[in-house]
C-alpha cells in the first residue's frame, strides 16, 4: 500500500525523474502515514518551487555523487522491498533481524541512524552501544563482552564506594578515624565522596524536571552512582555540571529499551543473546559503560585548565581573550566553530556576532558540552544524538550542528540587539524539524556528497501569532542613536542582510524609534521573501565549500534585483543612515524612472501565487489583510518616489532651458535671477538625492531664497506634540490630490502616513515615537532651536511639483557624508575588505 | 552517625582554648551531634560547638555560666539512648557503683559524665559508661597534670564505636573501644 502511494505520488509529482528516490533527506519516508503525506507535502513544494530547469539539474549532480561512492548509494536507493521501518515490524525479533543480522549492518545502521529512523525503534539503545563501541561489530561477542563490562562495573563499584566501618583492621587507627584528614583515610575519603555526592545530587534532581522518569528515586541513585563512579574513576575532571544530562538520555533510552525487551518476551521467545543484552538488571552497569565511552570523547570539552594569560608584551592590541588565551579546548573549539566554520558559512551572521561582543563560549559551552541537551527536547534530542553517535565516536557532527543551530535562529539574531541576541541564544526556541540540524550539518561538512536541505528559519511569528500587533508595538520604542546606528550600519553592508532584514525583521525588534512603520513594512516585505527562502529541498548540492550558501537561496535574477534596487533607493533618501534603513525596507521591487508604470505592480509579485499556496495554512487572516493593505501602500511609495525621481529630472531639463535662454538675454537684476536658479538647482539635487537633504542648510540659506521667489508656508511652529500631529493630518488631508504632492520624507515615515488614517490610535502611537525622535534631534541642533521640526512647503513652479514637504531627521545628517551613495559605497568596501 | 562527645573545657578560667591539633581535627560538615557534659564554662564556648555541628547537648556542670543547661539530660540517638551528666553530682567522683545509679534512674544504655578530667569508657552490666575527660586539659580540684581527650561516638544499627583522641606530647593518640547492644 506504501509503495503505491509512494509510486502514485511519484507519477504525480514527478512524471520524467524519480526525484523522490533521490531525496535522501527525507528520512522517515515509509514510517507513518503521517510521515509520507508530509514527504508528499514537501516534493509539492519543490516541484512548484524550483524551476524546471534547475531541477533536473540538481537530479544530476544528485545521482552523479550517488553514484561517485558505494555509501551513499546504498542511501540514495532504498530498496523496494525492504521493510526498513520498525513500527511496521511487530515482531521483536524481526525487528532485530533486520537491523542487527544482516552482513554489513553496522554500515546500514549509521545511515538509518542518521536519518532518525531510529525514533521508534525498541533496540535503539543497542544501536548506541555500537556507536559508541561499547559493543563489538562482531555479535558473537555481545555475550562475552556485556559480561565484562558489567563484572568492571561492579568490581568498581565495590572499590570505589568506600565505606570505612568496613576496613577497621585494615588500616592504622591514627590514620583510619572518623576525624583524620590523612589522603588515605578511609574515613577521609568517605566525607569527601559524600561531599561530592551531595553535589551530584543536586544536579541529579534538577535533571529534566519535565519527565516524570527522572523523579523516581531509584534513577536518582543510579545517576549519583554513575556519576559518581565516573568521576572518582576521572580523578582528573572529576564531576562536572552538564554530565548528569549526558547522562540522562542514556540511562531513558535504556529504560524504554528494556520496557519494551520486558513487553516482547511476554508475547514471544527471544534470543540468549537479546535476552543477555537487554537484561534490566543491569541498567545501570549499561549506562555507565555508555555514558564513559561517551565522555571518553567529551572529556576534553570538560576539562578548564586556567593557564596563565600570555604577557601583555606579546599580545596584540585589541586582541580577543579568546585569541590571547587559547589553553582551554573548549574555548578553542568554540572559537573555531565561530570564527571559521560559522565565518565560512554564513559571514554575515558571524560579523554581527562579532560586532555584538559574543563570544561563543557565552552560550556554546552549554550546547557542547550537554551535546544541544537543554536546547531540545527529549525525542528530538535523542534522534539528534542518534546522529552524531552513527556519525562517529569523534562527534564531529557536533561542530556542525552548532552551526546548524545558528544558521536557524539567524535572522532572529540578525536583527537583535545584544540582549534579545543572548536571549535567544539562551533560550534556543522551538525547533520544528529536527532531521534539518542533521542534514544541515551534514550538508556542511561535506557539501559535494550530501544534499543542502531545505532552508529553515525559525518564525518567530508563527509562535506569536496569537499576540495582538498591538502588544510588540507598545514594546518599547526608546532606542539609543547607537543601535540605530549600528544596526543601519550592518544594514547597508551588504546585500543579503537587505534581503533577510525585508523578511525577518518583521520578527521582533523593538528597538528602533518608529516601531509601527517598521513593522507594518515587514510584515507585508516577508511576503515576496518567502518565496526566497522556501525553495527547494535540494538545490545545487555543487556548491563550493567556500561560498556562502545563503545566497544560492533566492534566484540570482531576484538578487540582482535586490541590489539594484538597492542602489537606486539609496539616493533617494534624505538621510544617509536612518534614511537608508528604511527606504531600503520599503521599497523591496525595484523600479527606475523609466518604468513607472511596472512599478504599479511590482513584477516579483507575479511569482507569489505559488508560494502563497504553501504558506497559506500559516498566515492569519489579519496578517494577510495588513500584507494585502501593505502592498497597495508600497505601490504607493514607489509611485511617489519614482515621481520625485521624474521631478528632479523635469527640472533638469527646464532649468538648463531657463539657463541658455537667460545667457541670452540681459536683465536689470540678473544676479537674482541666478542666484533663483541656483536655488532651484539645489531643489532639484534634493529631488535626485545626490544632495543630501538636512536641517541646517534649509534653515539658512534655502529659506531666504525660497522666501523671495517662491513664496513659501513657512511653518515656524514651537515643537509640540500638536504641532507634530497636525502637521501629520496635513499630509493626511493632502494626500487626495495625490499626484499633485510629493512627500519628502524618509520613505517609511511616508508609508505610515499613508497607511494609517488620523483617526487611529496607532497614530498617535506614531506622534509619540516621532516626538522621541524630535527630542533627540533638539538635542543636536542647538544653534537654531527656533525652526527644528519646522515643515516647509516649497512652491517649485518650473516643474509638476506643487508642494514639497520635507521633514528631515537631523540627528545623523549632520556630521555625515552629504551623498548617501558615497555613504554606501564606503559601507560596501569595509564589507568587501573584511571578506 | 558520628557524635562528638566532650567536657571541662574550662574556658577562660583554667584553659585559653582547645588545643591547636584538636581545633584542626573538628570541622564542621563530619560531626551530626554534639554531646558535651558541660563546665564550658562560658557562651563562647558553646557558641564553637554550634559552628561543629548544629545539634549540640550541654548539661550543666560546676562552673557553668548559664544556669539553664540541665542536670542531666537522655538523647536517643539510633537505637541507643544515652545519658548525659556532669557528674560532680555523683560521689563518689566517678564512681561505678554510683554512675551505675544514675544509669538505671535514667534508663539509658551509654551514660556520658565527665568532671574527673580523666578519660575513661568501660561496659558495666551491659551498659557503657564514658567519661571524655578533658578537652583543654584543664586542671581539676586533685590533678594537675590533665591529658587532654575527647571522644567520637560512631553509632550504627546496633553497634556503637567510641574513638578516643588524646593529645600526649603534642601528639594526637586515636584508641577505638567498640559496644555492642544486645
Amino acid at each position: 500500500m506504501l509503495n503505491r502511494l509512494r509510486s502514485l505520488s511519484k507519477g504525480k509529482l514527478f512524471p520524467e525523474n524519480g526525484a523522490v528516490e533521490n531525496s535522501a533527506e527525507n528520512a522517515a519516508k515509509y514510517s507513518s502515514t503521517e510521515d509520507i503525506l508530509k514527504a508528499i507535502d514537501q516534493f509539492g513544494t519543490k516541484i512548484t518551487d524550483e524551476p524546471d530547469g534547475l531541477e533536473s539539474n540538481n537530479n544530476l549532480q544528485r545521482r552523479g555523487s550517488g553514484e561517485s561512492s558505494a555509501s551513499e548509494s546504498w542511501m540514495e536507493v532504498d530498496p523496494e522491498g525492504e521493510p526498513t521501518i520498525t513500527s511496521f515490524t511487530h515482531s521483536y525479533s524481526i525487528e532485530w533481524e533486520k537491523l542487527f543480522t544482516k552482513p554489513n549492518y553496522m554500515r546500514h545502521l549509521r545511515n538509518y541512524a542518521i536519518k532518525g529512523n531510529l525514533r521508534s525503534s525498541r533496540f535503539r539503545s543497542i544501536a548506541w552501544k555500537l556507536f559508541l563501541e561499547v559493543l563489538p561489530d562482531n555479535m558473537s561477542q555481545w555475550q562475552t563482552n556485556t559480561l565484562n563490562y558489567r563484572q568492571k562495573y561492579t568490581d568498581l563499584k565495590n572499590k570505589l564506594i568506600v565505606n570505612p566501618r568496613k576496613e577497621v583492621d585494615a588500616v592504622d587507627l591514627s590514620v583510619n578515624n572518623p576525624l583524620s584528614q590523612e589522603e588515605e583515610s578511609p574515613w577521609n575519603r568517605f566525607f569527601q565522596d559524600n561531599e561530592l555526592r551531595l553535589t551530584i545530587k543536586q544536579d541529579v534532581i534538577r535533571t529534566f524536571p519535565e519527565l516524570a522518569f527522572f523523579k523516581s528515586d531509584e534513577v536518582r541513585e543510579m545517576m549519583v552512582n554513575n556519576l559518581f563512579l565516573y568521576s572518582r574513576e576521572h580523578n582528573h575532571i572529576s564531576y562536572r555540571q552538564g554530565m548528569h544530562e549526558l547522562l540522562a538520555p542514556i540511562i531513558f533510552i535504556l529504560h524504554c529499551d528494556h520496557q519494551a525487551f520486558l513487553h516482547a518476551s511476554e508475547i514471544e521467545s527471544l534470543k540468549d543473546v537479546i535476552k543477555d543484552v537487554m537484561d534490566p538488571k543491569y541498567l545501570e552497569h549499561d549506562a555507565y559503560a555508555m555514558f564513559s565511552q561517551i565522555m571518553q570523547t567529551m572529556e576534553p570539552w570538560y576539562v578548564s585548565k586556567e593557564v596563565e594569560p600570555l604577557k601583555s608584551k606579546d599580545s596584540q592590541p585589541f586582541a580577543k581573550p579568546q585569541d590571547l588565551n587559547p589553553s582551554n579546548v573548549i574555548v578553542s573549539k568554540l572559537t573555531r566553530i565561530q570564527d571559521y566554520l560559522l565565518k565560512k558559512t554564513d559571514l554575515e551572521l558571524h560579523q554581527h556576532l562579532e560586532r555584538l561582543d559574543i563570544a561563543p563560549q557565552i552560550y556554546g559551552i552549554r550546547w557542547i558540552r550537554l551535546l544541544f541537551g537543554r536546547e531540545l527536547p527529549m525525542q528530538d534530542l535523542l534522534v539528534l544524538w542518534d546522529a552524531i553517535f552513527a556519525d562517529g565516536i569523534g562527534f564531529d557532527l557536533v561542530d556542525y550542528i552548532f552551526v546548524a543551530m545558528l544558521l536557524y535562529i539567524r535572522e532572529l539574531l540578525l536583527f537583535s540587539d545584544y540582549p534579545s541576541c543572548m536571549n535567544t541564544l539562551m533560550r534556543y526556541p522551538p525547533v520544528t524539524d529536527i532531521h534539518y540540524f542533521i542534514n544541515m550539518a551534514r550538508f556542511m561538512r561535506d557539501p559535494n556528497q550530501y544534499p543542502r536541505p531545505a532552508n529553515q528559519i525559525y518564525h518567530s511569528y508563527l509562535t506569536t501569532a496569537s499576540q495582538s500587533p498591538r502588544a510588540k508595538e507598545q514594546k518599547p520604542a526608546a532606542g539609543s542613536n547607537t543601535d540605530r546606528a549600528r544596526t543601519s550600519s550592518m544594514l547597508t553592508s551588504t546585500f543579503s542582510s537587505f534581503k533577510h532584514k525585508m523578511y525577518s525583521s518583521a520578527i521582533s525588534r523593538p528597538k528602533t524609534l518608529s516601531v509601527l512603520g517598521r513593522q507594518k513594512m515587514l510584515k507585508s516585505s516577508s511576503e515576496p521573501m518567502n518565496l526566497q527562502t522556501e525553495i527547494s529541498p535540494g538545490s545545487p548540492s555543487g556548491i563550493i565549500p567556500g561560498s556562502v550558501p545563503q545566497h544560492k537561496r533566492g534566484s540570482t535574477a531576484s538578487l540582482s534585483k535586490v541590489e539594484d534596487t538597492m542602489f537606486r533607493s539609496v539616493p533617494s533618501s534624505g538621510s544617509p543612515i536612518t534614511g537608508n534603513v528604511r527606504s531600503v525596507v520599503s521599497t523591496p521591487a525595484g523600479y527606475s524612472p523609466d518604468d513607472i508604470s511596472e512599478s504599479t505592480s511590482p513584477p516579483r509579485y507575479a511569482t507569489l501565487p505559488t508560494k502563497s499556496k504553501v504558506k497559506a495554512r500559516r498566515i492569519t487572516p489579519v496578517e494577510k489583510e495588513v500584507q494585502q493593505q501593505l502592498a497597495v501602500v508600497k505601490s504607493q511609495v514607489h509611485d511617489k518616489e519614482a515621481m520625485c525621481r521624474y521631478c528632479a529630472s523635469k527640472l533638469d531639463i527646464h532649468i538648463e532651458r531657463l539657463q541658455a535662454e537667460l545667457l541670452r538675454q540681459n536683465f536689470e537684476r540678473e544676479d537674482e535671477i541666478f542666484v533663483a536658479i541656483a536655488g532651484i538647482k539645489q531643489v532639484r539635487d534634493v529631488l535626485k538625492g545626490t544632495l543630501k537633504f538636512s536641517q541646517s542648510a534649509f534653515d539658512e540659506e534655502e529659506l531666504e531664497i525660497s522666501e523671495n521667489y517662491y513664496k513659501p508656508e513657512v511653518v515656524t511652529e514651537e515643537m509640540s506634540q500638536e504641532a507634530v500631529k497636525r502637521s501629520q493630518f496635513v499630509a493626511h488631508g493632502e494626500k487626495g490630490t495625490q499626484s499633485k504632492k510629493l512627500f519628502y520624507m524618509s520613505s517609511e515615515e511616508n508609508s505610515e502616513n499613508l497607511d494609517n488614517s488620523p483617526e487611529s490610535p496607532i497614530s498617535h502611537k506614531v506622534v509619540e515615537s516621532k516626538e522621541f525622535e524630535l527630542e533627540d534631534y533638539r538635542n543636536i541642533i542647538i544653534d537654531s532651536p527656533k525652526h527644528k521640526g519646522a515643515h516647509q512647503f516649497v512652491d517649485s513652479s518650473g516643474s509638476n511639483v506643487s508642494k514639497s514637504k520635507f521633514s528631515s531627521h537631523a540627528q545623523e545628517c549632520l556630521e555625515d557624508s552629504p551623498n548617501p551613495l558615497y555613504n554606501m559605497k564606503q559601507n560596501i568596501e569595509e564589507e568587501s575588505d573584511w571578506t | 552517625m558520628l557524635v562528638l562527645v566532650l567536657g571541662d573545657l574550662h574556658i577562660p578560667h583554667r584553659s585559653n582554648n582547645l588545643p591547636a591539633r584538636f581545633k584542626k581535627l573538628l570541622v564542621p560538615g563530619k560531626i551530626q551531634h554534639i554531646l558535651c557534659t558541660g563546665n564550658l564554662c562560658t557562651k563562647d564556648s558553646f557558641d564553637y560547638l554550634k559552628t561543629l555541628a548544629s545539634d549540640v547537648h550541654v548539661v550543666r556542670g560546676d562552673f557553668d555560666d548559664n544556669l539553664n543547661y540541665p542536670e542531666q539530660k537522655v538523647v536517643t540517638v539510633g537505637q541507643f539512648r544515652i545519658g548525659l551528666c556532669h557528674g560532680h553530682q555523683v560521689v563518689p567522683w566517678g564512681d561505678t557503683e554510683s554512675l551505675s545509679m544514675v544509669q538505671r534512674q535514667l534508663d539509658v544504655d551509654i551514660l556520658i559524665s565527665g568532671h574527673t578530667h580523666k578519660f575513661d569508657a568501660f561496659e558495666h552490666e551491659n551498659k557503657f559508661y564514658i567519661n571524655p575527660g578533658s578537652a583543654t586539659g584543664a586542671y581539676n580540684a586533685l590533678e594537675s597534670d590533665v591529658i587532654p581527650s575527647f571522644v567520637i561516638l560512631d553509632i550504627q544499627q546496633s553497634t556503637v564505636v567510641a574513638y578516643v583522641y588524646k593529645l600526649i606530647n603534642e601528639d594526637v593518640k586515636v584508641e577505638r573501644i567498640e559496644y555492642k547492644k544486645n
